[in-house]
């Protein structure tokens, strides 16, 4: 039986309704889709923060307990100068290895001659950290030129130029081409001291860290830190971060294989500002979900309940022509998966003219934790968009079960005789 | 007169008893009755108003089930059937034909008596070719694409009458079929069920009040509170 | 030749072959020797000390301490001001620790943590240079109008908080009288200049004993002085630098 057209039909009976009905269906698919998209632009954006922004890398390797205790006993867990170089030897011809960065974080006081505060340091080779940050930016967002003072440089043939951030700069007064000297203590607990010149200052993106922090060339961090060849970790760089976990499993089994124990962690594991964000707006999402299927299915649900209830004559003479109580069903159910999928249609293109219209507009806000602003730009998530076609299909299809179901059941002779 | 060719009754109701209970109250529409419906007659239910015609129409027609009794349709006993094998089978063997048409206001009247064959799984091929015939039978094959809304209330009726006769059923339920029309159409509508039951061998059993039908009919069954008084052969 | 060139160069080896019977005086035991004017040596040395320091211009309140030191220990205890009356700070080798009354635990104070403030100081005033450092005699100079040997201390291991330590000590005295304090870079970190006013009595003898340090910072514009007074030689019991007794 054609209930396709007889579906198509139903939903012109009173077009008012089914307009209604459809609009709400429409207005909650794109708000969906929309808030998918943002939040997809913004995990891309903090994954690639921390990826290449923080300088985390995809994979980050060190001695086993360096996460627990590795800051109260740093001497026991840094990896020596032959560790290093094995684990370079053993990695470096690995696909998707794009680059191995040993690093080294210390901390100390910085001082301008006058006045002395703390300063935390990150000690990277020039070349790692060029290579670390490319990527770090997508197309649109150069074109929209809101970050170029964010990426860093380090001089290979002047160890003692550093770049500090903007509020540690400040803080000591120290412009560009500044001097201050840093003194820290070593891993057997000697004073160490060095000069060092500001090339220039950059925004580390939180303002927690912003007044405090450095970064320095790995051979001056460990000349300051009297550890030569040595290294706290190593950063892996791949060419996808989507190898990010393939490529965690072979290298934990060619290390173990070739005996030596060390512990991997992702970005996403080590970037807590990632995990929060991420676990943050997947409960705002999930929560919006929520209410906008629960207003979709308490519409459609009205919606098949009144006409069910105007239609009950028609219902009682197709039951007496010779239609199923199943078929009955069929006939609602479909017409609301009908009016559901045209409902997403039309939010599917609510969305993409939306998202047109917000991403020309160039907006910029401040996030939390931040610095600088952010472009406000919506992807289209297709994943959650066809997930929400579906479990919204699924939904009304339901929604319009019950009643369809009840007028099914309903004596034919009651059915006909209904005014 | 038209009778069956074979001694069987198309339909043969015996004892039926069909109570109502509204709330606490028992309502007994129909007390004992019993009666055989022959292949091919044009019959009249009557009587006042609450006597039960239209209880009886219903468990004729299948769509309801009586108390006590049992019902008999072509040899069977439709008393043990499931629901949806009554429903096939009346699907199959009865048309309805009701007081207010009943027409599908969002299928045009082709469309509308397609139906009841898309409903079994005819081809919608099958299914146009048959409508278009029965709608040509009873004379309205130029308002084929017409929506009822834009149709008489005569040419409604006439759509109904196409649409009982469509799958070729063995008996045909007429509930009060010209109490909505006006004289002229009224007698349209007779003529053409007269002209059907004689052409095609279509047994027609009516409720009315309409004395013009009444004369038409070849046997009148008059039902008084639930049971039957009187069951005139008139021609 | 030329007389004068004659006496000049007779002038020039005198003086050389005077250096010479003179050079290489015992660096090692000229530093241990000074040591004992800084409490080096003694069974025990128990003493006053006022402090005061300034950090850019701001000049902290004046603090009453009293020290009472061994060798390779030493606790200091806060008597003035009020507020922090009863505040120690133990030292045992390259160990610190501070208490206070009403901490549960004593709290370790890490060679980081060291690094400013007023734990910085105790590092400069450790009295035992002989022990971890090797002295090396460099040339004489004059501080303060007084000739001193200048020896270059290299740290014997890691455990110093300063790798290199320049020294003068005074010809005529004995005693140390400036000191600049290297990082491991060789970079100037603090200078202190000290003075021997007080008297001790050490057997027989009586020997001069420090009774002030100034101490400067190289990188910082702070500066902290330190006025000994009352030095008294007394036997100090182990467990007076035991940690678990020290509350």
């Amino acid at each position: 039986m054609n209930t396709l057209k007889l579906a198509f039909r139903g939903l012109s009976r009173n077009r008012r309704r089914s307009l209604m009905t459809l609009l709400t269906i429409a207005l909650g698919f794109a708000a969906i889709s929309l808030f998918a998209g943002y939040t997809h632009n913004i995990y891309s954006g903090i994954s690639r923060g921390a990826i290449h922004g923080e300088m985390l890398g995809h994979l980050t390797l060190r001695k086993p307990g360096m996460t627990k205790e590795g800051k109260l006993y740093p001497e026991r867990y840094l990896l020596s100068n032959d560790e290093v170089e094995k684990l370079i030897e053993l990695l470096r011809n690995e696909p998707h290895v794009k680059l191995l960065a040993p690093r080294l974080a210390f901390s100390g006081l910085i001082s301008n001659g006058r006045v002395s505060t703390i300063f935390l340091a990150e000690g990277i080779e020039p070349s790692a950290l060029k290579t670390l940050q490319d990527g770090m930016f997508t197309q649109a967002e150069i074109e929209r030129g809101a970050f170029i003072n964010m990426k860093k440089k380090l001089d290979p043939d002047h160890p003692e130029v550093v770049e500090l951030s903007t509020g540690l700069a400040d803080l000591l007064h120290i412009n560009n081409q500044g001097q201050a000297a840093m003194l820290v203590n070593t891993m057997s607990g000697q004073a160490n001291a060095l000069d060092v010149t500001m090339s220039k200052s950059f925004d580390t993106g939180n303002a927690g860290t912003n007044d405090k922090f450095a970064l320095v060339s790995l051979g001056f961090a460990q000349n300051l830190y009297d550890a030569a060849g040595h290294a706290d970790r190593l950063t892996v760089l791949l060419d996808e971060v989507t190898q990010t976990e393939p490529m965690r499993k072979l290298i934990h089994a060619k290390l173990q294989a070739a005996g030596l124990e060390m512990e991997i962690n992702s970005w996403n594991e080590l970037s807590s500002f990632y995990t929060q964000v991420h676990g943050m707006f997947n409960m705002i999402f999930g929560f919006i979900f929520l209410i906008v299927l629960t207003v979709v299915v308490m519409s459609v649900a009205n919606s098949m309940g009144m006409t069910v209830i105007e239609r009950t004559r028609e219902i009682g003479t197709l039951r007496s022509i010779g239609l199923r109580r199943a078929g009955v069903v069929r006939i609602f159910t479909m017409e609301s998966l009908m009016l559901t999928l045209n409902g997403c249609g039309m939010g599917l293109l609510l969305t993409v003219m939306v998202r047109y219209g917000i991403n020309v507009a160039n907006i910029s806000y401040t996030p939390p934790n931040s610095v600088s602003p952010t472009p406000l730009l919506v992807d289209l998530d297709v994943g959650h968009i066809v997930f929400t076609f579906v479990l919204m299909g699924i939904v009304a299809t339901l929604a319009a079960y019950l009643p369809a179901r009840r007028a099914a059941n309903t004596k034919i002779i009651d059915a006909l005789g209904h005014i | 007169m038209i009778t069956s060719n074979s001694t069987q009754p198309l339909l043969r109701i015996s004892d039926i008893h069909r109570r109502f209970m509204l709330g606490e109250t028992a309502i007994d529409a129909l007390h004992r009755v019993s009666l055989d419906i022959h292949s091919g007659e044009f019959l009249a239910v009557w009587g006042p108003s609450g006597s039960g015609k239209s209880t009886l129409m219903n468990i004729i027609g299948l769509i309801d089930t009586p108390t006590a009794g049992e019902v008999w349709f072509d040899g069977q006993d439709t008393h043990s059937l499931k629901d949806d094998s009554i429903t096939d089978f009346r699907g199959k063997k009865i048309g309805f034909v009701f007081q207010n048409f009943n027409l599908v206001p969002v299928l045009s009247a082709q469309e509308n008596v397609m139906l009841p064959l898309q409903i079994q799984g005819v081809t919608d091929t099958a299914a146009r070719d048959r409508a278009t015939q029965a709608l040509v039978d009873v004379g309205l094959d130029k308002f084929m694409t017409q929506r009822p809304d834009k149709l008489s209330g005569g040419q409604r009726q006439r759509v109904a009458i196409a649409r009982a006769l469509v799958v070729s059923p063995r008996l045909i339920i007429a509930d009060e079929p010209t109490a909505n029309l006006d004289s002229e159409n009224s007698t349209m509508i007779i003529e053409l069920m007269r002209q059907m039951n004689h052409s095609k061998g279509v047994t027609f059993v009516f409720t009315t009040h309409d004395p013009r039908l009444l004369e038409h009919v070849d046997r009148k069954v008059l039902l008084r509170d639930g049971l039957i008084v009187e069951d005139e052969v008139t021609q | 030749m030329n007389t004068k060139l004659i006496t000049q160069l007779v002038f020039l080896a005198g003086l050389w072959m005077s250096t010479v019977a003179a050079a290489i005086p015992d660096a090692q035991n000229i530093l241990k020797q000074s040591d004992r004017a800084r409490g080096g040596g003694l069974p025990g040395i128990v003493w006053d000390i006022r402090l005061t320091s300034r950090d850019a211009d701001k000049v902290a309140e004046e603090q009453h301490l009293q020290v009472r030191a061994v060798d390779d220990a030493s606790v200091a205890e806060v008597l003035e001001p009020l507020r922090s009356k009863g505040t120690k700070m133990l030292q045992v080798e390259h160990n610190m620790w501070l208490t206070r009354p009403g901490l549960s635990k004593p709290i370790p104070i890490s060679p980081r943590q060291r690094m400013s403030g007023q734990a910085s100081n105790g590092d400069i005033a450790a009295t035992n240079y002989a022990a971890d450092y090797e002295a090396r005699f460099v040339s004489e100079e004059k501080v303060g109008g007084e000739m001193c040997y200048v020896l270059e201390l290299s740290a014997k291991h890691k455990r110093t908080t300063y790798d290199k330590i320049r020294y003068w000590v005074s010809l005529a005295r004995g005693v140390g009288v400036k000191a600049e304090f290297y990082s491991l870079s060789g970079k100037l970190l603090k200078t202190a200049l000290f003075k021997y006013d007080n008297t001790i009595q050490f057997g027989e003898k009586t020997v001069p004993f420090v009774s002030s340090m100034v101490i400067r910072d190289a990188l910082v514009d702070a500066e902290t002085t330190m006025n000994f007074g009352t030095v008294k030689v007394k036997k100090i019991s182990p467990s007076e630098f035991d940690l678990g007794q020290i509350q």
